[in-house]
């Protein structure tokens, strides 16, 4: 009965992702399709012998191709969830796809990327071995709640057969390794490090575990670093795959004082995904000297960075997430780092392609100050919430003069058209659609 | 006229951006020619008087961290409790107004005595988030008031509500919302409420003035 089951589930799963995918449909359907019909039908197939999880705020899915293309340079055999399904639905049709009829994995090795708060369902019956949380910031509030809140969501899907590997550098993340089996990864002090938190909020600033205030030896960016806990002696723990020594002039970092991996684009953003993927690929087997290989120099697929030419101006799309602070704070240190006198084109129009919401509040969250440095010459701020960028901007010291504000995304290209500057647009994927078709197009 | 502000625990109850509203204020206040001197108490400070301010302010944490601040806070419940009876202009935003009640009864169980200033309960529970874009009817403004709700509790027993709601998602149960009496404005709008509704924002301001006047 249950070999019929499987037999019908597999095969329905495989049948409607090839319609699926004709019709250019997404990897989600097939599997949320086959799970109404066989709602348990994960606990009945054999999954490949070794599977790893990566989870948690930021940096899902560039780590998760950065890992599947170490592991299949290295001729492993392996399925992941590329396309980025990662509810329980897109699971089962990467697991249900990779299947023999029986049910049985045709890959060694799965590789999944989970949503953080959906990882409960997805895991109970596909065990990780192996369950890697890169960090826990403030990210879509509107739908998550809180850092605490998803901190919860993932405890539950934590179970004790799992090996968790985490970032050791992020003071909520590491509390999920207390008594239980744990490896860790994170940087030693690098030459860019910051003595002080001056980021707009603080999420470092009490401990997570007794609420007394924590200390910092460095800051690599926000609130993560090397902290340590006044009253219960809370601290960053030892870590196993640890940054040694990073340049982001050079594009290079160290991992373990010898093994050097060349960066194609130079960010601390990249540098931990490179780390995770280089303890990944220790994990799954892998030497060392050919992680190395196949991470230096590597372009990422994802386009999130993206070149653009459009009249005369000439830049970088830095493709940033909407309601995540910490993502904003990246590309804004990427622009305030650039030697060269640059422009800005900030563009919120929608705020996310999944739900509806006109909250804006994480603009308060987000670190634009920064951006009142010599090198910015002029701040384009569009799109329909062009109001609340306008009032955020409005309590920053940057000079009026150097705020261009457009009322529609239409109306900045128009006149970004005769810009000179290099230009870096910050947005989201939401938005970068509108403005790369006008790119394309050439003209508003 | 030099207006004194105090930001109450503005170094974690500022979970999605609530110094915003402290800012505009500011400049709301500065703009209508006073000098405002802001101040920051936390959870290290030992001595807090709410009798030196001429407005207060609260805003979202999370939960752990609310009852981390309403422990402290209790110490000076006596002085917010006079300064609300002396007519303070107050504000409390997010799930921070709720510890101005009589208790709180945890998702994990536990029952937190609440400031007391009002007698109304609050319940939390860990299962499900309530988030939304709200618009809603305050009967001290013309305009409507627009907002985010994001919270994880049900509150009883509020005798004089803040706003009642004109718009909301399904999944909320209630009509009306936060609180207000004398001066003290609560709301479970999170972030920046005042930057949302300026009309709000200039009638705090207009109030501030008037009391030191």
């Amino acid at each position: 009965m249950k070999k019929i089951k499987v037999f019908l589930a597999v095969l329905f799963c495989k049948t409607v992702r090839f319609f699926a995918k004709l019709l250019g449909r997404g990897s989600s359907l097939p599997g949320a399709l086959t799970l109404k019909l066989f709602p348990n039908i994960l606990k009945d197939i054999t999954p490949p012998e070794k599977i790893i999880a990566v989870t948690g705020s930021n940096g899902k899915t560039s780590t998760v191709e950065l890992i599947a293309h170490v592991l299949i340079e290295s001729g492993a055999s392996l399925v992941y969830n590329k396309e980025g399904s990662n509810q329980i639905e897109g699971v089962t049709t990467m697991l249900l796809c990779d299947s023999t009829l029986s049910g049985k994995a045709k890959s060694k090795i799965a590789l999944i990327e989970s949503d953080e708060r959906f990882a409960k369902y997805t895991f109970k019956y596909i065990k990780p071995d192996y369950l890697f949380i890169t960090n826990l910031y403030r990210d879509q509030l509107t739908r998550n709640g809180h850092p605490e809140w998803v901190y919860a969501s993932i405890n539950d899907a934590i179970s004790d057969d799992i090996t968790l590997v985490l970032n050791a550098d992020d003071p909520l993340v590491s509390t999920f390794g207390t008594d239980r089996k744990a490896l860790y990864f994170g940087a030693d002090k690098l030459s860019f490090d910051k003595d002080v938190n001056d980021s707009v909020y603080d999420d470092g600033k009490y401990c997570p575990v007794c609420n007394a205030p924590m200390s910092y030896d460095y800051y690599h960016y926000n609130h993560i670093g090397s902290y340590n806990c006044s009253k219960c002696g809370y601290k960053k723990p030892e870590t196993k795959w640890t940054i040694t020594d990073a340049s982001l002039e050079d594009k290079k970092l160290t991992i373990n004082g010898k093994h050097t991996i060349e960066l194609s684009f130079s960010s601390i953003y990249q540098c931990y995904n490179s780390l995770v993927a280089f303890a990944a690929a220790d994990i799954a087997g892998v030497k060392a000297e050919d992680a190395v290989k196949a991470l230096s120099g590597y372009k990422m697929q994802s386009g999130r960075i993206m070149d653009f030419t459009f009249g005369k101006a000439q830049g970088t799309l830095l493709v940033s997430k909407h309601e995540n602070s910490v993502s904003y704070d990246q590309s804004i240190n990427v622009v305030t780092h650039d030697k060269n006198d640059v422009a800005v084109l900030i563009i919120v129009d929608k705020i996310s392609r999944k739900y509806h919401t006109e909250d804006t509040s994480w603009l308060w969250d987000i670190d634009f100050e920064k951006l009142n440095s010599d090198n910015v010459k002029s701040i384009y701020l569009a799109g329909s919430y062009w109001g609340d960028l306008d009032v955020r901007f409005s309590v920053t010291d940057i000079p009026k003069d150097k705020l261009i504000v457009c009322d529609s995304v239409e109306n900045a290209m128009a006149k970004l058209k005769d810009e000179e500057n290099f230009t870096y647009v910050i947005t989201c994927f939401s938005d970068k659609g509108k403005f790369l078709e006008i790119v394309k197009k050439g003209e508003v | 006229m030099e207006i004194k502000i105090l930001h109450l625990y503005s170094d974690f109850m500022n979970l999605y951006g609530e110094y915003g509203n402290v800012r505009l204020l500011t400049k709301a206040l500065e703009d209508k020619g006073c000098e405002v001197i802001l101040d920051k108490k936390t959870v290290t400070d030992t001595e807090i008087d709410f009798a030196e301010y001429d407005f207060i302010y609260c805003g979202a944490g999370t939960e752990s961290k609310r009852t981390f601040s309403l422990n402290h806070l209790k110490k000076f419940k006596d002085s917010l409790k006079s300064a609300f009876d002396a007519g303070k202009a107050i504000l409390f935003t997010g799930n921070s107004w709720e510890m101005l009640g009589k208790t709180i009864n945890t998702a994990d169980g536990r029952v937190l005595e609440g400031l007391n200033l009002f007698g109304f309960t609050v319940k939390e529970q860990n299962a499900r988030r309530l988030t939304g874009d709200i618009k809603a009817k305050a009967d001290f403004l013309d305009n409507e008031l627009i907002g985010f709700i994001n919270k994880c509790s049900e509150v009883e027993n509020v005798t004089s509500p803040l706003f009642t709601l004109t718009m909301k998602p399904e999944s909320f149960s209630f009509e009306t919302e936060g609180i207000h009496e004398k001066n003290l404005f609560g709301t479970q709008i999170v972030g920046p409420v005042l930057v949302k509704n300026p009309a709000f924002c200039n009638y705090i301001a207009e109030l501030i003035i008037n009391n030191k006047k």
